[in-house]
């Protein structure tokens, strides 16, 4: 199973590194909310800025490429030999969405250059919050995304149902702004996003914001994992068909 | 619907509006403008800026956002389905019929940008101008953006990806608008370009202080003119990719 998920993981990376679109959305569009963003803060580049900034380019790379590439597998007819194998489609999904978070994981460097030759760095950058929160962002990120990488499995793709994604995901995960700057609903609702207790702690809050993210981003692994056996199970059963 | 303009108008609206679906519908004409609008209010919130002048922003920006969009899909969609070739080459006008596509997009504009900042007003308890004067600037932005997104069109009959011209239509309108921030913090050589965005003359005159500000008939005015000079470009591209096309 594990060798499945590396060589899953592997194939993404191999196929998708250079998709134009994913370095567009995952470079080009953070670049452009940072110039809005900072046009109301005017302060030199801190963790939080940066890492917000890279989240926005993790969200935008992460649905262009689960839609691209789990469809690219459904319309290939790629996952029916897999779901005869004894692990069926788990480890491949499970593989693809890791290759896509070391995907995405290019905004994190990737939008901090720009930045910093357009306002400098805050004295005292703190690098520590910076890499781990940008890391842990990206995990986050990724498995609130996955749960989209089922619907693209489960269900025929409708064009456009994947756009709005990203600005509900910008709102709840807080990433521009804490969370007591949402309205009271979205506030709420932000507290059940993984990535919102990420921004906590790169904004200055204390080691268990991190580790409220880290069980979110479990809870949020295992509820793509079970709904991907759901799946599986189902296609095994009722041969439900995945074309596109 | 009797009328053939508007029948083919609809016609061209089913047919290559691929998001006339309802999670595609729903995702990219509500959920998405919404979930920027409330982003940005947040932003303008949280650093001591004005969430009212924000939610007319965004909600302007929405209307923009479906017009471009959707004249973009109703020259770029006929390439992805394979029939580009079939419609160039069948006895009629091709701005003309971009124009009659463009009509629904015009309603769908008016309502995304209406149902924007009315949820938006819900979700923050305000209504920063009344509904007759916010429709009143939605309509003027139907006007500009109808001649921005005549010019995506145009440029859809040239360039295979479908979304790479109205994505960096949506960004460049982000920056230069003056919706989402104001054009006092650009460079100052990028200041007058604004003015040549659609939006940007509503949305000065919205959020300018009263008697200070521009007054309604001269944003009115540029508004139109913007619309009119992208319309402008948009025909002469089209008519120049026509010929270069025509010559194989």
């Amino acid at each position: 199973m594990t060798a499945t998920t590396w060589r899953a993981a592997g194939d993404q990376i191999r196929m998708q590194a250079s998709s134009p679109v994913a370095l567009l959305a995952g470079l080009i569009m953070p670049v452009v909310f940072a110039v809005i963003l900072h046009s109301y803060s005017s302060a030199a580049v801190d963790p939080a800025f940066a890492v917000g900034i890279a989240g926005i380019g993790y969200l935008d790379a992460l649905i262009v490429l689960v839609v691209v590439s789990l469809l690219g597998e459904k319309q290939w007819r790629t996952l029916t030999p897999a779901l005869a194998a004894p692990y069926g489609i788990v480890p491949v999904v499970l593989g693809r969405l890791a290759g896509m978070t070391v995907q995405a994981l290019v905004s994190l460097p990737g939008t901090l250059l720009p930045l910093a030759l357009l306002w400098g760095l805050a004295p005292g950058f703190d690098w520590l919050r910076w890499l781990v929160g940008g890391a842990a962002l990206a995990l986050a990120t990724t498995s609130v995304v996955g749960l989209m990488a089922f619907v693209v499995l489960r269900f025929p793709f409708s064009p456009g149902m994947t756009n709005g994604l990203v600005g509900l995901l910008l709102a709840l995960g807080s990433l521009l702004v804490p969370r007591d700057a949402l309205p009271p609903v979205i506030r709420q609702l932000s507290w059940l996003m993984p990535q919102s207790h990420v921004m906590s702690w790169v904004r200055g809050a204390d080691a268990g914001s991190l580790a409220v993210s880290f069980g979110l981003t479990a809870v949020s692994l295992a509820i793509v994992v079970g709904l991907v056996l759901r799946l599986q199970q189902a296609v095994r059963d009722h041969a439900i068909p995945l074309e596109a | 619907m009797s009328h053939p303009v508007l029948q083919g108008a609809a016609l061209s609206y089913r047919a290559l509006f691929t998001w006339l679906n309802p999670l595609g519908y729903l995702s990219s004409r509500l959920i998405r403008p919404i979930g920027l609008a409330v982003t940005f209010a947040a932003v303008s919130s949280h650093y001591g800026g004005s969430v009212a002048r924000t939610l007319v922003g965004a909600s302007l920006l929405a209307c923009a956002h479906a017009v471009i969009y959707g004249l973009a899909l109703a020259v770029a969609n006929e390439r992805s389905f394979g029939t580009l070739d079939l419609w160039l080459a069948s006895p009629q006008n091709t701005l003309a019929a971009i124009c009659q596509r463009g009509l629904p997009h015009l309603v769908d504009g008016f309502l995304g940008g209406l149902i924007t900042y009315l949820v938006c007003g819900l979700l923050y308890g305000v209504l920063p101008v009344p509904l007759h004067t916010f429709a009143g600037a939605l309509i003027l932005v139907l006007v500009s953006a109808f001649g921005m997104g005549v010019l995506t069109a145009g440029i859809a009959l040239l360039v295979k990806d479908v979304f790479t011209t109205p994505n960096l239509a949506h960004l460049l309108l982000m920056v230069f608008s003056g919706t989402l921030m104001s054009t006092e913090d650009l460079p100052s050589p990028l200041r007058p370009v604004s003015e040549a965005f659609p939006i940007s003359h509503v949305a000065a005159y919205l959020s300018g202080p009263v008697g200070r500000g521009p007054g309604l008939l001269e944003s009115a005015v540029g508004e139109v003119a913007v619309g009119l000079v992208w319309f402008a470009g948009g025909a002469l591209l089209v008519q120049i990719f026509l010929r270069r096309g025509s010559r194989g």
